[in-house]
């Protein structure tokens, strides 16, 4: 039982930086109708600004992650006015695949930039641990889940609490009603792929210190954001929220209790699962759904 | 006030209007009527800029808007209604509310907005944290037309508020649109209901097929023997 405590923590404090990318993406999707294939590449590119600004200038580590925060919210607002804005008459099609040019320039320039060998980002604070009966909790960690929870909270506060968050929604809803109200949607997009990109970025500078990072390491962020968004219902923040823990839980049992090798097919089997049993997403009552706070 | 010009309006290489000029002055209730298809949704998403002109000239107290973007008109004191309501299902009455005053940024203002349409439209103050999208379609028009008044519009613009409605809510319409009428907002409203628009307005434009086929003062139109025949059934 003490196993499956232990696995069951370490599950859900990699699931809170899942529910952080989900949510990037599923806001993207819900707003702007199309899949960012680009996401995992904002993810690396959280890992590498927080690499940069900390392990090698020195920065102060929340500090440096809040910076890393504001500057991938910026980049995706640049690229979205830059590369997305000028195909908006065009079908959604056309920019999704603008976005997979996002992920061959971003992986490229991260390449030139960093270079393919792997690096190391070093613990958040002194690594010590604890025990709360056998179930070993170690302080890095712990402070990896307060910072997504943080961010979570910050988030749904967002979405759900200020005029910006509720002009999303409302778009989401119903664009044209948004216009006729008043509400500028090309500000509205832009806003919402920054913040979704960013999102995917503090996912990367969390989970950096506990893995290595690559240039190539954002195709798995992908993915397991598809997983997420498709367990949560696309366009539905709440159920992110809660597919990223599920996906973090059931990774870390999978690879505890069947095969650590597969951890990462596990997510492609909840995709496999929800698609064939709950399309609509786990969380979504039938028919409903909406970028909910 | 609104000075609509020789207006030609697409759907991609479908012509929606042809050459449409019409006129609205200070506090006057100026309505649309034509068939379905007439084009009148048309003439007010060209105004509000949804969907803007490929010809002609549109000005809104002499200054030119036709190539403004949505929000900018809204900003400019034109506020359109649309049709089919369109009130943002998921959100609470309350939120719908304040989203009508999104261009509003002083707070005083719109809760004095607010008060005024929780005056005129008591049932939505008692269902202000119900989710608009579980109201029936007479309270989403009323919410809808509650919605654009929070924009304290200068030129309000009702595209069909009485469709698809039971008689006895179009009179609960009818009576809201004489009140605005009788505080002198400018209202330009479009119906295929012609006899109950010809009632409430002051003058009225007759679309046929993206054109202007008739014009003049509602009396003028209501006994027109070609309106009396096409459309307040002989
Ligand atoms: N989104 C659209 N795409 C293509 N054609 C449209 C669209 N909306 C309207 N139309 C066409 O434009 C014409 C005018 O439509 P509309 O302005 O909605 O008429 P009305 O409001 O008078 O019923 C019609 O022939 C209609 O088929
Ligand atoms: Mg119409």
């Amino acid at each position: 039982m003490t196993v499956f405590f232990q696995y069951l923590v370490n599950g859900i404090v990699i699931g809170g930086t899942y529910s952080l990318i989900g949510m990037g993406m599923t806001l993207i999707f819900g707003i702007m109708r199309i899949v960012n294939f680009a996401h995992g590449e904002f993810y690396m590119l959280g890992a590498y600004f927080l690499y940069t600004l900390w392990a090698i200038l020195g920065l102060n580590p929340v500090l440096s992650m809040l910076f890393t925060f504001v500057l991938i919210l910026f980049l995706g607002i640049g690229f979205e006015q830059l590369f997305l804005r000028p195909l908006r008459k065009e079908s959604s099609t056309s920019s999704m695949l603008m976005t997979i040019g996002f992920l061959i320039v971003l992986q490229n320039a991260a390449l030139l930039i960093w270079g393919g060998a792997t690096q190391t980002v070093p613990t958040l604070v002194d690594l010590k641990t604890f025990s709360i009966g056998d179930v070993v909790f170690s302080t890095d960690r712990i402070l990896v889940f307060l910072i997504s929870l943080t961010i979570i909270i910050f988030t749904s506060l967002f979405i759900g609490r200020t005029k910006t968050g509720r002009s999303m929604r409302a778009t989401f809803q119903d664009m044209e009603a948004a216009e006729v109200v008043g509400v500028n949607i090309e500000r509205v997009y832009s806003i919402t792929f920054g913040f979704g990109a960013a999102l995917a970025a503090a996912g990367g500078f969390l989970l950096a210190p506990l893995f290595v990072i690559s240039p190539t390491m954002g195709a798995l962020a992908t993915s397991k954001a598809f997983a997420v968004v498709t367990a949560g219902g696309l366009g539905n923040v709440r159920g992110a929220i809660l597919g990223g823990l599920l996906l973090g839980v059931v990774e870390s049992l999978g690879a505890g209790y069947i095969a650590s090798g597969y951890k990462d097919a596990f997510g492609y089997l909840i995709i496999i699962l929800v698609i064939l049993f709950k399309p609509e997403g786990l969380m979504s009552r039938k028919r409903k759904k909406g970028v909910h706070a | 006030m609104l000075r609509v010009e020789d207006i030609n309006t697409f759907y991609g290489t479908v012509q929606a209007l042809h050459e449409v000029s019409i006129n609205v002055n200070e506090g006057e209730l100026v309505s649309l009527i034509g068939a379905n298809g007439a084009g009148k949704s048309t003439t007010l998403r060209t105004i509000s800029g949804l969907r803007p002109p490929a010809k002609g000239l549109i000005t809104f107290r002499g200054e030119r808007i036709d190539g403004l973007r949505a929000y900018e008109i809204v900003k400019k004191g034109i506020v359109m209604c649309p049709e089919g309501r369109h009130v943002f299902p998921q959100l609470t009455v309350y939120e719908n509310l304040l989203m009508g005053a999104f261009t509003e940024n002083n707070k005083q203002v719109i809760k004095q907005s607010l008060e005024r349409v929780y005056a005129m439209f008591p049932i939505l103050q008692k269902r202000e944290k119900q989710a608009a999208g579980t109201f029936s379609g007479g309270e989403q028009q009323m919410l809808a037309i509650a919605r654009a008044l929070m924009a304290r519009p200068q030129l309000l613009m009702l595209d069909e508020p009485s469709l698809g409605l039971a008689p006895i809510i179009i009179q609960d319409i009818v009576r809201i649109i004489l009140e605005l009428k009788k505080e002198k907002m400018t209202i330009l409203l479009v119906e295929q209901n012609a006899k109950l628009a010809l009632k409430l307005s002051d003058r009225a434009y007759c679309l046929e097929n993206g054109k202007v086929s008739l014009s003049g003062s509602a009396e003028e139109l209501a006994t027109n023997p070609r309106i009396k025949e096409l459309y307040l059934g002989g």
